[in-house]
């Protein structure tokens, strides 16, 4: 059974693309369109790894893994953002609350499986 | 290897770290002791200097050599960071800017301004120049690596102990290392690891030296730990390779220093580099080999260059090519389109299969066609940053431009197309806007205005602000000059907002004498064309002495739309997704209720519709039930009536071509899967019409 | 999956672990171990279906083999050890975390 991964993303087509990405390469994928929908969906069931864009409505990406690595069960696990060029102070911000990685955007399928392999194995 | 050279990869990213190069230097402006920053456009600076030499761009290289030597002083304090500097600066990258498109066809760049930059720059530098060369290739470690030969770096890594809570599993890193190299050799330091009660499981006791004998460079190992450099003391050493591999004594020698048996220094008195032992020797001069040590560093620098580029985050290419992408993925879900609906007809279950695996495959290559060109629209935003400096010097104001949602993605054409109106905007706002600063200081405002650029997300626009504290605009003053100009007829009342569009018409200006900047009369009407061109729409608030924000409301893509497909006797049309609500059924009883008036009560509210058949004239009957999709027009809920709702339909925009142009209330074409062509709705123009036709049939109509 | 039994004369204490053993489970793992050490002369280990071990199941299993040690007691190994433990083992670089002593096989990476 391959592993769960969950990607959040309020714009679809970067859902699609990396949920396609992804199960492609044999993961199992979930999406959310915000922090406060992955946060509802990951309570009710949990993932191996969370993928995030930071700037969302509702709920945004940094909030997302404060509130994540406050659960018990998403204490340790792999939390990847996604940033852009632009953002250094918000990586930055992202890594303090708890953030494992980042990947920058645009980025193709190869790179985003890399960092995926690198944070999750 | 390839021995033709394509040259436009360099100039690509030599444009790109141009506009970084100015976004960092118009910051470090403000900042002038940050290092961070200084380092940011030395090594721009020097990545340009680098690639240019290597893709043949000799006067580019040699010319952003003699900045970058300078910049070098500032880097390592010799020379500090001042006004003078940043101006000759950005006057060189200006310089390099016009090298470099004179290389690609070009006006020839002005050697003698390239010259006097130069002069400029020595000038800033106290004493001789010369020494310095010598002296920073001295300041380098002496031992790097070399090509192709297998290396052995010493690698600790001390990770801090509640690396965990990040969600870092540091055996995938040693994993990583060990795939890094041939040999790969890991010694836990556990020495740290508490008894079992006193033991906390969530946190790392667990240090590392690890031994890796690899082609690969130093920066690939660093690579490795990117996510957490800030979490792990790293130290990697490059290891002779003759001292290491097979030589006990060396390993031995490490131990030691591990267990703090002997201090490191002693052994590093040892263990000397290979190049001091020839020397003792005497089989080599020491200046054979610090000619071969610089030799070592100049290949180095260039493999580094090699493996930043190889792990560079992002392929670049032509754009003509996404477009040319984006136009075959338009034609490809017109024939899916067809191929489901031959599939459908012919009730063969095996071709409707296939027709619903295409339709998938079509649906995600479109979107993620789609997101190739969605860009991050900071790069325009820092453009506008050079543009204020420059402008506000030369009318002699003081601006601050503030910028927000720099990482707001759009369409790459969207992107494109709004650079002009932005300019010509942001130029209003500083040329007629902003006020001097004298004025300012009468008016009790700071004497430095404001300029804040932002962008935000909202459904599937998004909006575009410039906001500015000059001294606003004047409606009644706007409204005059409209009724002068013979723009209005006398006597005419219009409401505030209604007068500041009055400044996107055309040969409207406000300026009081013509200056460089703007006040020609052109410009505000582009504005308003461009924007229209992006089907999106401007919206102006203004208090007078207050300031104005022109608010730039524009689509995601023009590529695609979200649509509701409606039938109206034979003809389809696609109304926006975006905007429809809701929709509900109109019954010729409830025409009756409304005794001839265009309304209806949708759950006490009254909402007012327009019937597509009569707006465009359709001829036959209207079924007994007709539809109202009540949809959300410029902030007011309007209806449009239809015969039949068939169902949403996302679709690729055609351009309705010249002919059609000026029938504005449609805003392209679809063909469907049969091929019919269905015409795109464009509500607000819509309601605009029919309202000013309403206005003039039955002016006292409720 | 933790599992942690007595014998019936309660000199034997059998920790069996299996599936996925990590920082989800290390505080769990922690307190069963101590259990194991106090109440049990000997502490058997089972890991033949063991799937997966991290860096903190290693931390703790190597220091409750040193308290073992420690304590004169002794840690033995029932059925095979997965290759999931002896390539945690190795990636973690812990070959040798009983340097002496060590009859249980746990750290010689031996299997792999």
């Amino acid at each position: 059974m391959g592993k769960k991964i969950m990607t959040v993303d309020d714009s679809s087509s970067v859902r699609q693309m990396v949920g396609l990405t992804l199960k492609g390469a044999g993961y199992e994928v979930v999406e959310a369109v915000d922090g406060q929908d992955a946060l509802t969906k990951l309570k009710a069931a949990p993932v191996d790894m969370v993928v995030t864009d930071l700037n969302m409505p509702n709920m945004d990406g940094i909030t997302l893994i404060k509130e994540l690595r406050a659960l018990p069960s998403f204490k340790f696990i792999p939390i990847v953002m996604l940033t852009t060029e632009s953002q250094a102070g918000r990586k930055q911000e992202g890594k303090s609350a708890g953030a494992t990685g980042w990947i920058v955007k645009p980025f193709k399928p190869p790179q985003l499986l890399e960092v995926i392999k690198k944070v999750l194995g | 290897m390839s021995v033709e050279i394509d040259t436009s990869a360099f100039t690509e990213e030599a444009y790109e770290l141009l506009s970084e190069l100015e976004a960092s230097l118009l910051e470090l402006e403000e900042s002038p002791a940050d290092q961070d920053l200084i380092g940011r456009v030395f090594r721009a600076m020097h990545t340009i200097k680098g690639s240019g030499a290597m893709f043949g761009f000799d006067e580019v290289a040699e010319f952003t050599h003699e900045v970058e030597t300078v910049f070098d002083m500032a880097r390592n304090k010799t020379i500090s960071v001042t006004k003078p500097l940043i101006d000759l600066t950005l006057a060189a990258r200006d310089q390099i800017r016009s090298m470099l498109d004179a290389a690609a066809g070009g006006e020839p760049a002005d050697k003698e301004n390239a010259q006097k930059i130069i002069q400029g720059l020595r000038a800033l530098v106290p004493g001789a120049t010369g020494a310095k060369d010598t002296e920073a290739s001295a300041k380098k470690p002496p031992a790097q690596a070399s090509d192709n030969e297998p290396h052995v770096y010493r690698i600790r890594i001390k990770p801090n102990a509640d690396i965990f809570a990040n969600g870092t599993n540091p055996l995938l890193l040693l994993g990583e290392l060990r795939d890094l190299g041939e040999e790969c050799q890991i010694i836990a330091q556990y020495d740290d690891l508490p008894p079992l009660d006193s033991l906390d499981p969530e946190r790392c006791y667990t240090s590392w030296e690890v031994f890796l004998t690899t082609k690969q460079s130093e920066n690939a190992i660093r690579d490795v730990f990117i996510f957490v450099d800030d979490q792990c003391d790293l130290n990697i050493r490059l290891l002779d390779r003759e001292e290491v591999l097979g030589n006990e004594v060396q390993k031995l020698g490490n131990i030691l220093v591990q267990r703090g048996d002997i201090p490191e220094a002693e052994l590093e008195k040892v263990l000397k580099p290979i190049g001091d032992r020839l020397v003792e020797s005497g089989a080599v001069s020491s200046s054979q080999v610090k000619a071969a040590l610089a030799e070592q560093n100049a290949i180095k620098a260039k493999r580094d260059k090699k493996v930043q580029a190889e792990s560079a985050t992002s392929v670049r290419v032509p754009s003509e090519k996404l477009d040319g992408l984006v136009d075959l993925v338009g034609e490809l879900v017109t024939v899916q389109a067809r191929l489901n609906q031959t599939a459908s007809s012919r009730q063969d279950h095996d071709l409707q299969l296939i027709a619903e695996e295409v339709e998938r495959l079509t649906g995600e290559l479109r979107d993620n066609t789609m997101s190739i060109r969605m860009l991050a629209i900071g790069t325009t935003f820092n453009k506008f940053k050079r543009l204020v400096r420059d402008l506000s010097t030369e009318l002699g104001k003081k601006i601050e431009m503030t910028t927000e949602g720099a990482d707001t993605e759009l369409d790459k054409t969207v992107i494109d197309q709004l650079n002009d109106p932005l300019v010509h905007i942001i130029r209003n706002s500083i040329d007629h806007g902003i006020e001097t600063p004298d004025i300012r200081i009468a008016n009790g405002k700071n004497p430095e205005g404001l300029i804040h650029l932002s962008a935000i997300h909202s459904g599937a626009s998004v909006l575009i602000r410039v906001e500015d504290d000059g001294k606003g605009l004047d409606p009644v003053a706007l409204t005059r000059k409209a009724i002068e100009k013979g723009h209005l007829p006398p006597d005419t009342q219009l409401t505030d907002r209604e007068a500041f569009q009055l400044i996107f018409g055309a040969g409207f200006s406000m300026a009081e004498k013509i200056t460089n900047v703007s006040g020609r009369g052109v410009g505000m009407d582009v504005v308003r064309r461009s924007i229209d061109a992006l089907r999106g729409s401007i919206d102006v608030i203004s208090e007078l002495g207050k300031g104005t924000t022109i608010t730039l409301k524009l689509p995601l893509t023009l590529a695609i739309i979200e649509g509701l497909l409606v039938q109206v006797a034979d003809e389809l049309f696609v109304l926006p997704l975006a905007a429809v609500e809701e929709c509900v059924e109109l019954s010729r009883q409830d025409v009756t209720n409304a005794h001839g008036r265009h309304v209806i009560n949708v759950r006490d509210e009254i909402v007012p519709y327009i019937r597509i058949r009569d707006r465009f004239g359709i001829e036959g009957d209207s079924p007994e039930i007709e539809q109202i999709v009540i949809s959300d027009v410029d902030s007011k809920r309007t209806g449009f009536v239809v015969d039949a709702v068939i169902g949403q339909h996302q679709t690729v925009i055609k351009s309705l071509g010249k002919n059609f142009e000026h029938s504005e209330e449609f805003s392209g074409a679809t063909i469907l899967g049969d091929g019919t062509v269905a015409l795109i709705l464009d509500l607000s123009k819509m309601v605009r019409y029919v309202e000013a036709e309403e206005d003039l049939n039955e002016p006292a109509a409720a | 999956m933790i599992d942690f039994s007595v014998n019936d004369s309660g000199d034997t204490g059998t920790l069996v672990l299996s599936g996925g053993v990590t920082i989800q489970h290390a505080v769990q793992l922690k307190e069963t171990l101590l259990e194991g050490i106090s109440v049990a002369k000997r502490l058997v280990v089972n890991l033949s279906d063991l799937e997966k071990a991290d860096l903190t199941a290693v931390q703790l299993l190597c220091a409750a083999h040193r308290s073992l040690n420690d304590k004169g007691k002794s840690l033995d190994i029932e059925g095979n050890i997965a290759d999931a433990w002896h390539s945690a083992v190795k990636d973690s670089g812990y070959t040798g975390c009983i340097n002496t002593n060590d009859r249980s096989g746990l750290w010689t990476g031996e299997g792999n």
